[in-house]
Parts: C-alpha cells; structure tokens; sequence
C-alpha cells in the first residue's frame, strides 16, 4: 500500500553514486547560492523526517477529525450532568454517595463510576468554559484514532494499513462521534489496550530467550491502563471482555494444535492470555468501589430504563448508524473469505462479541469500531491485494501465518507494504531519504494540520477569531432561553421537563432546580421513570401524574410536546411562565 | 453462458492438487523455521507449570465468585429481611369514657357485623370487617354475621374461597416470584386496595407461620408479607397498607432494599406519605394519616424496648408537624353536628344532612369522620383536638347509626368498620375484646 511513485523532489536527486554533502559540510556560500538557479537544494534535515504518503493520509484524517469534532455542538447528552458531578466533587472533597439532583432518587444504589472524568470535564469547563470542552474533545477524538492508527501499524507494519483502519473505523462509528461525554476517554482506553495488545501479543513465548516474555513493565502498563479506565468509565468491562475473548481463543486454538486438557494448561500462550486478563482485573478494582464496580457495572446494563433510550436499543437497518454496521458486516464477511491473512479464534470471538454488542445496543458501536478496524484492516488489504494481483510469493500463506502465530503472533510478522522503516533507514546510509518519501510531505504533514488548528474554534485564543454564538456552541436542542428564566425565576419544587434538556438547566439555570429525570436514567426508580414516559409521550391523566410528584412547574419541547402543551393550556390551576420559539414553561397558579 | 460440467470438475481437481503441493511447502517452510522445535520446547517448558496454574485459577474463580455473591445483594433486591415473627401490636391507650359510653358502644357496635352472603361477599367488606372484629370473634346472638374464624379462612385459604365464591373464580392468592400476591382492584372478588388485606391481617396480629393455601398449595403467611415488602415501590398509586404492613413486620429493622434495590426506610416512607397534597389518597387521605400514627408509635414502641427509633428526629418532628396541621384543619372545618366530608382540608360540611353530592354523600361523611376518629384514638395525645371535637364526631356517629336500617348498615359496613373500631379503641379496647352479650341479656 506504500506510494510506489514518489514525487519528484529534492530527495529524488540524491543517488548513492553522487551523495550530497552533509548538513556538517555545507557552508555558508552553499547557503548563498540556494537562490541561485544552477544551485541544486540539499536537505540539511535529518532524513528520518522524510515522510511518505501514508503519513500524510493519516495526517489529513486526523486534522480533519479535529476539524469536524471542533465544530460539533455541545449537545444535550449527560455531558452538563458531569460537570456537575465534577463540581461537586471539587466542592465537597469527597465523591457523592447518592444521587444529587433528582427529588426521587433517594435510597437507589449508587456508584459514581466516572468521577475521574466528571472532575476533568469540570476542571477543563472551569478554566475555559464550553469552548474548552468542545477542544478538549476534538482532542479526544485524534487521541483515538492517533492509538488506533498506532495499534493498526504495531499488527501491519504498515503506515497505509494504518490509515485504511482509522477511517474504517470512523466510518463504521461516525454516529458516536458527536458523542461527548466520559465516554470518549473510555475509548481512548479501549484503543490504549489495542495497542498494547498488538505489541503484547507479539512477544516470543520462549522463556530462555533474554526478549521473550512481555518486561514487568509491560504487564505493569496493563494494570495501569485498567486502573485508570475503571476511574474514568465503566467501559473498561469492554476491556476485559476483549481480553477474556483472546484468552478463550487461545484455549481453543491450543487444545486444538494439543488436544489435551493438561497441555492447554502448559501452554505459555494461554497463561500468559489468562494472566493477563486477571493482571488488568486486579487493575480495575483499584478504584474507590473495590470489587463493587465491576459488579455495579455488570449490572447496570439490565437496568431497564435504559431499554426505553435510544442508545441502549438493537441497531435498526434503517436507524443511527444501522447502514454502515450493515456494510460493515458485509465487508467484514468479504475480508474473512478472502484474506490470506490468518485470523485467530481470539480475534473472531472479539469480532463477534462486540459486533453482538453492537447490534443489541447501538452505544456499542463505540468500541465495536476501532475493534473492527484493528482486526479486519490486514484481511482487507490482503482481500485487495489478492483482487489485484498484490500477492505474492512471499506474502505468508494461511498455513504459514497460522504456525507463525502459533508460536509469536496473531496476524503474519511480515509487513503488508514494503517497509520504509528503521532497518532500511539505516541500510539507506546517513542522508539518503528512503523511496516514497519527501520532504514535501513533511511539510503537508505540517501545513495540514496547522491549517486545520487554524480553522478551528480552538485556535481563537491564539490567533483570534469571534466567538461562537450559543446555539452554534451547544446545538439548537438545547434551552438557552429557558435556563437564562430559570436562572431569574427559580422553581421551588419537582419539576418536569424532557430528560435531555434536566442537566443543562441545572447547570445554567437553577442549581436547586429538582428535574423529575435527569441523564442518570439508570437511577431513576421505576415507577417514576415509567410516569415520566407516560406523562411525556401523552399517556396518562396529567392531574394524578402532576400531583403524586407534587409537580410545580413543567417546561415542554415545543418541536415534540405539541399536544402536552395544548393539554397544559387546558389545565386548571397552571399559568404559561415563560415561553420562546422552543420552550413553553408552566408553573402552578399559585407559584 | 454456463460453465461445461467438465470444465469445473477439472478446475477443482486442479486446486485440491494446489492445495496438496501448498501443504507440502509449508510443512518444508515451518521445519526450516523450527516452528515444531519451538512447540516442542514450549510444551516442555509449561509442563513443570500445568498444575500450579490450574489451581490458582481454580482459587481466582472461587475467590471471585465469592465476593460477587457476597457482595452482589448490595445491587439487588435480595437483602435479607428480618421480620418480626408476629407484627407489632399497636395498643389503644385511653378511655375516654366522654367520647362514648360502654352502652353507647355496646349497642353501635352489636349492629356493625357483616352479613353473610355467600358468594356476594365482597372481598373487601371480609377484609374490613375482619379487621374490626379480629379473628376470633363470634356473634352468637345473630349467627347471620361471619365470624372471625370464617373471615381468615375466606382470605387465607383458597379451597373455603373456592367452596364460598365458585371453583371457576379467579383465586385471591396468586403465588409470585417474590411471595404471594393478594388480587387486588380487579372487581369484587379481590382486594379493594394495593396490600390492604395483607395489612388487616397484619393488625389483627397474624403471625408470619401462619397457614395459607393458596390454588398451587399450602405456604404461609411470610411469604404474603415478603411480597408485600420486595415488590414495594416508593412511587406506587397507593401505598398506605404496603406503608403499615412494614411498619408492623420489620421494625426493628430500619432500612431495607425494595424493587429496583431501592434502599427503602421509615423515613422515606413518612416523606412520601407526607408528598401529596391533602386530601389525595384513598378514603380521603385518611389511611395515609393512619399509617403515620401508626409509625409515630411504632418509633415510641422502638425506643421503649431498647432499639433505635425507626424514624430520624427531623422526619418525626416533621410528621408531627404534619398531623398537627391536619388536626388544625379538621377542627376548623368540622360541621356543627360533628361530622366531615371528604372536602375536610379546605371546608366544612355546608349542610346538616349529606347531599348526594361527590364528596358529600352520607357514605363520604361517615369515611371522613370514623377514620379521623380513628387515627386520632391512636395517635399521640399532642395531636389530639379539643375534647369537644372528639365528642360531638363520636356522637355523630352514633346518632347516625342508630338512624341507619340494617341495610344501609350492610352497604356502609366497611366505611362503619372504622367508626366502630374507633369508638371502640376510645375505650381502651378493640372491638373483638368489647363484651356484646351483655345488652342482649339486659334485654
């Protein structure tokens, strides 16, 4: 997948027969004569930071990534939720034992597992407000894919490979992009450990042999990694489930090859799956909770409220995100037949956990993702190179990959392009700018990017620039108008309004604003989450609704309340407070 | 075009041949690689290790399978549930000769009884009149009235209920997973209310081994109780009876885990009874100020036998604060004659006689003013109203009776039942304990 055309440029001149002087020989006349039309241009940089195409692929995704999560609105997910939790936290030195703002959430078991990444949102908000969020998060986003594209090349070898992957994987997951909340450094941990894994993986299994076996430090990271998942989000089960797939595949791939119990126990691979996996668990009970957490988190998946949000519901064909999963098992199908790559059975078993995951909850298409793109990216450029005649004798076939891997690795040792890396670096002598790379690309690979920063609102501090305004800043879903009211007319009491919007007007409207229903759905009893849906979508008698929650004031979404609103103008007993082109808010007559 | 039948045979002879000389190239391939020496080495290598490996998974498993289950009923339901082997008894405390005489008693309470009617007898009349009378209770001087044995086995055991309403009728016990459920709000063969025969046992003090029958079998009591407990929601419609049946079974307990694990106390139970306003609730809001009497002694009973009160100081006060407002209300709003109706927090009754008015009927009257009489006889003496307002409801009521046909009376009984318990517990007694022979005789 290497450039096999390299522009012409100053390094396509440089041949071993004619060597250029070194950065050390050059004088200060040769600098003189570089305007000069005879004079011929010599890199006084170190050739290393030649760069090729596929440098400057993975460069412009991810400086487009940047760009395009810069611009995505601070939308009404749970973000305001956390960084109102973060707050608390600041403000009481301690980490909240129960639910803080709904009235009828006493008494339900609660266990703030992303209070590490409630308390950077907060910090990040309280140094620069919502702008710095929007860039915290784009910087989460190249985070990602920059991982990704990471783990991709540990497995290929190949930096082409690499940015094939990371926009396999945006495009199977563009719906979570616009995803900003804790969960984005939930996955950043998710693509931490495969790219730990890709070089976990392939250590040799020879315990005499001085660089076999993953350093202490290695297994350490691992534990690390966990740790500090399990702080920040509740996904770092994903991270063990993932593990606890190629600790099964390795099982069976090893009873397969021995065909006994006792040798699948003898061997090192799987020990090493096996301790891995209990490795990063011990790592993930190092939270506040202890064992508690990943019980929490195993649990929290049935609650079922959550059967009822969008997220947390099977993937529709025609719904968010439902096509490209489509096409993405189509594809995924297509590689697995066709690839000369071998696929371990740890990496099917991944493959179709998540892609179960995923299909049953559309939030798993998160982690489903980066998976996808980390396994199937050498199947897809070998499925293309045997479609077009790239295969070649020494690319390693099924049976040679597999034994390969039996003993090192998972996926073939030998690179899927010809491999401009340090060895031929170093064969290439001191100033020689290996084939297919240019300075020319350095300087894209510098421009790209800068542009891209320039472009963004992040850049403002900097280089100047207007302010967004509200909506572009946080979406026209949310209720500006409304929390600047609430702000001026607090609610004394329960209060209901759509669940989307319960955060945002705590955080800027009223701090002591008791919302019925806040993005904490999972906390919300049954019964009133029941009642809230009931009352929302039009379903039940208002008065007994209303007065069992002693209800005191009701704000409705004008695009999708029509009827409650009209339902609510008919109510004795209540008066509009406030109303603007989005919201409608009422209050008791008596209020 | 099709492919001649030929053509194809060939071209699979062809790639099994492929196949062949592939296979032998990589078994020549992987022995230049020292790949079976490798496996080979590894095999000798992990085989010295096989044993301890296994056992400390085998101790990982068990030690991780243990804190999950140790710890795991912190996120359910599934606590355990210390109940009491028989409920609480809440005790009259006075006697109060002024609110009504023993005659006048005698004579209101031998009319109360509950007819019999085969299978027109409701569910809840059995239930509210069981509850009046206790299960002990016979009426020898008119052997039309059930009897307490009969009322328990109506309610308890599903072969007399299927022998009384029909073997085709729908059971009263429906066996759950979380115990067993008492059928209620669906017609007249079940229980008018959420928990409310659960709760008119649990008063008329049965204890948790009691034997039930349901349609499936024998069980017993506990496991109508346990229902009643774990299938608890703070936010349900009705509430009242679920409220007293665990304040009658669990205390000393303080706190337990309710549906959706929820970690359920007094003290939210009195927060949400205390929630809507007055007079939401059934029979006027009444049974939700009964089952706050009913916690206010209960935390009096708690502390005098040793234990932690089962109500926090803030939420004891608070409820106290409540009920006192409740009784200001009530004596401003009570009609001369002595009665309220079910508009008791915001007006008075406007005329001597009921209306057929909603919420002024004579039924309405008699609800509104026998359960403020009887949460009153109960309750603390701090929250009682003025001597007069007890009397001048009391008499009313039995003025009222007296002035009822046996009809009327049958149709009022379970709004009667609690005017007859409360004047009974007036004097220092439940109305099973009160001698009726003894009228009879002087007659």
């Amino acid at each position: 997948m290497s450039s096999t055309s390299p522009p012409s440029d100053a390094s396509s001149d440089a041949s071993p027969e004619s060597p250029e002087p070194s950065a050390g020989e050059m004088s200060a006349d040769d600098d003189g004569d570089v305007f000069g039309t005879e004079a011929s241009l010599s890199p006084k940089l170190d050739p290393r930071l030649a760069l090729g195409a596929p440098h400057l692929i993975i460069v412009s995704v991810l400086s487009a990534v940047f760009l395009v999560a810069n611009y995505l609105p601070l939308r009404g997910t749970d973000l305001w939720l956390h960084v109102l939790y973060g707050n608390w936290i600041l403000e009481h030195g301690r980490l909240p034992q129960q639910e803080q703002f709904m009235p009828y959430s006493q008494g339900m078991e609660f266990l703030d597992t992303q209070w590490l990444s409630q308390l950077i949102i907060a910090s990040v908000n309280n140094l620069g407000g919502a702008e710095l969020l929007s860039s915290l998060f784009a910087f989460c986003a190249v985070v990602i894919n920059l991982c990704l594209a990471y783990a991709i090349h540990q497995r290929t070898k190949s930096l082409s490979a690499a940015a094939l992957g990371i926009c396999l994987s945006l495009i199977v997951g563009w719906s979570r992009l616009g995803t900003i909340r804790p969960e984005v450094f939930g996955v950043i941990c998710f693509v931490g450990l495969l790219a730990l894994l890709s070089r976990f993986r392939s250590w040799p299994m020879e315990r005499d042999d001085p660089n076999g076996g993953p350093a202490l430090g290695w297994w350490i990271a691992s534990a690390a990694l966990f740790a500090v998942w399990a702080n920040l989000h509740g996904s770092f089960v994903t991270g063990l489930i993932l593990l606890g797939c190629f600790a099964l595949g390795d099982c069976i791939e090893s009873l397969w090859r021995n065909g006994s119990l006792r040798d699948v126990l003898s061997d090192q691979r799987v020990q090493r799956s096996v301790y891995l996996l209990e490795f990063c668990f011990l790592g993930s009970l190092l939270t506040p909770f202890g064992f508690d957490l990943p019980l929490y988190v195993a649990l929290f998946s049935g609650n079922e409220n959550l059967q009822e949000v969008l997220e947390w519901r099977p993937l529709v064909i025609q719904g968010v995100g439902g096509r490209t999963f489509a096409a993405a098992i189509v594809v995924a199908v297509v590689a697995l037949r066709q690839s000369r790559v071998r696929i371990g059975v740890g990496e099917y078993a991944a493959l179709i956990v998540f892609g179960l995951a995923a299909a049953y909850g559309v939030r798993m298409l998160s982690w489903f993702a980066p998976l996808y793109a980390w396994v199937l990216t050498p199947h897809i450029v070998s499925t293309v190179r045997v479609w077009t005649g790239f295969a070649t004798a020494t690319e390693p076939t099924d049976l040679e990959s597999s034994a390969v891997a039996t003993a090192d690795t998972d996926t073939p040792t030998e690179p899927l392009e010809p491999s401009t890396s340090e060895p031929e670096l170093a064969t290439a002598g001191p100033n020689l700018i290996p084939p297919g790379r240019s300075f020319h690309y350095s300087l894209a690979c510098l421009v790209i990017p800068w542009t891209a920063f320039a472009l963004t609102p992040t850049a403002t501090p900097l280089l100047g620039g207007g302010e967004r305004t509200a909506t572009q800043l946080l979406g026209e879903a949310t209720p500006v108008g409304l929390s600047e009211h609430l702000s001026e007319f607090p609610v004394d009491g329960p209060f209901l309004c759509p669940q989307q919007w319960s955060d945002w007007l705590i955080y800027a409207g009223d701090e002591n604003l008791q919302p019925l229903v806040t993005s904490n759905i999972h906390m919300v009893p049954r019964q009133v989450w029941v009642d809230y849906l009931a009352m929302l979508n039009n379903r039940t008698s208002w008065d007994g609704m209303l007065e069992r929650y002693r209800i005191t004031a009701v704000a409705l979404d004008k695009a999708s309340h029509g009827n409650q609103i009209r339902r609510m103008r008919r109510q004795e007993g209540w008066r509009i407070a406030y109303e603007d082109a989005q919201a409608v808010l009422f209050r008791e007559a008596g209020e | 075009m099709k492919t001649p039948k030929r053509f194809c045979s060939a071209k699979r002879a062809n790639k099994r041949r492929i196949n062949e000389l592939a296979h032998q190239e990589n078994t020549r391939r992987l022995s230049s690689l020292g790949i079976d020496r490798m496996a080979r080495q590894e095999k000798v290598n992990g085989s010295r290790h096989w044993a301890a490996f296994a056992a400390l998974q085998v101790v990982i498993f068990a030690a991780v399978a243990g804190a999950a289950v140790y710890r795991g009923g912190r996120f359910t339901n599934q606590s355990t549930l210390a109940l009491r082997a028989e409920p609480i008894e809440v005790r009259p405390q006075y006697d109060y000769e002024f609110v009504i005489t023993d005659e006048q008693l005698q004579s209101t309470l031998r009319r109360l009884g509950l007819v019999d009617r085969g299978a027109e007898t409701l569910i809840s009349a059995t239930d509210h009149s069981l509850r009046m009378w206790g299960p002990r209770r016979t009426f020898p001087y008119e052997p039309k009235f059930l009897s307490g044995p009969e009322m328990m086995s109506r309610l308890t055991d599903h072969r007399r209920f299927a022998e009384v309403y029909g073997a085709d009728s729908s059971p009263l016990l429906i066996p759950e997973e979380t115990g067993i459920r008492v059928r209620a709000i669906e017609g007249p063969l079940s229980s008018s209310h959420i928990d409310h025969t659960v709760a008119c046992l649990a008063e008329v003090g049965t204890p948790l081994d009691y034997q039930v029958v349901t349609a499936q079998g024998p069980s017993t009591f506990r496991e109508l109780v346990e229902h009643t407990i774990k299938d608890f929601d703070l936010n349900q419609v009705e509430y009242e009876w679920s409220a007293l049946t665990m304040t009658l079974f669990l205390p000393p307990q303080r706190e337990w885990r309710g549906s959706d694990g929820q970690m359920m106390s007094f003290d939210l139970i009195a927060d949400r009874i205390m929630r809507e306003r007055l007079p939401r609730g059934v029979c006027g809001a009444n049974h939700r100020l009964h089952a706050l009497t009913m916690m206010l002694r209960v935390d009096d009973m708690m502390e005098d036998e040793g234990h932690p009160r089962i109500l926090s100081s803030d939420v004891r006060t608070a409820t106290i604060e409540y009920l006192t407002e409740v009784t200001r209300k009530l004596v401003a709003h009570q009609h001369p004659s002595g009665c309220w109706n079910m508009r008791w927090p915001d007006e008075a009754p406007p005329e001597h006689e009921a209306s057929s008015e909603d919420g002024d009927t004579l039924g309405d009257r008699l609800i509104a003013t026998g359960h403020a009489l009887e949460w009153w006889s109960l309750a603390p003496q701090e929250l009682h109203p003025p001597r007069g307002v007890l009397v001048s409801a009391s008499q009313w009521i039995v003025t009222t009776v007296e002035g009822l046909s046996d009809e009327e009376i049958q149709r009022y009984n379970s709004y009667l039942s609690h005017a007859g318990r409360a004047l009974a517990l007036w004097r220092g007694r439940l109305p099973g304990e009160v001698d009726l022979t003894a009228n009879e005789t002087s007659n």
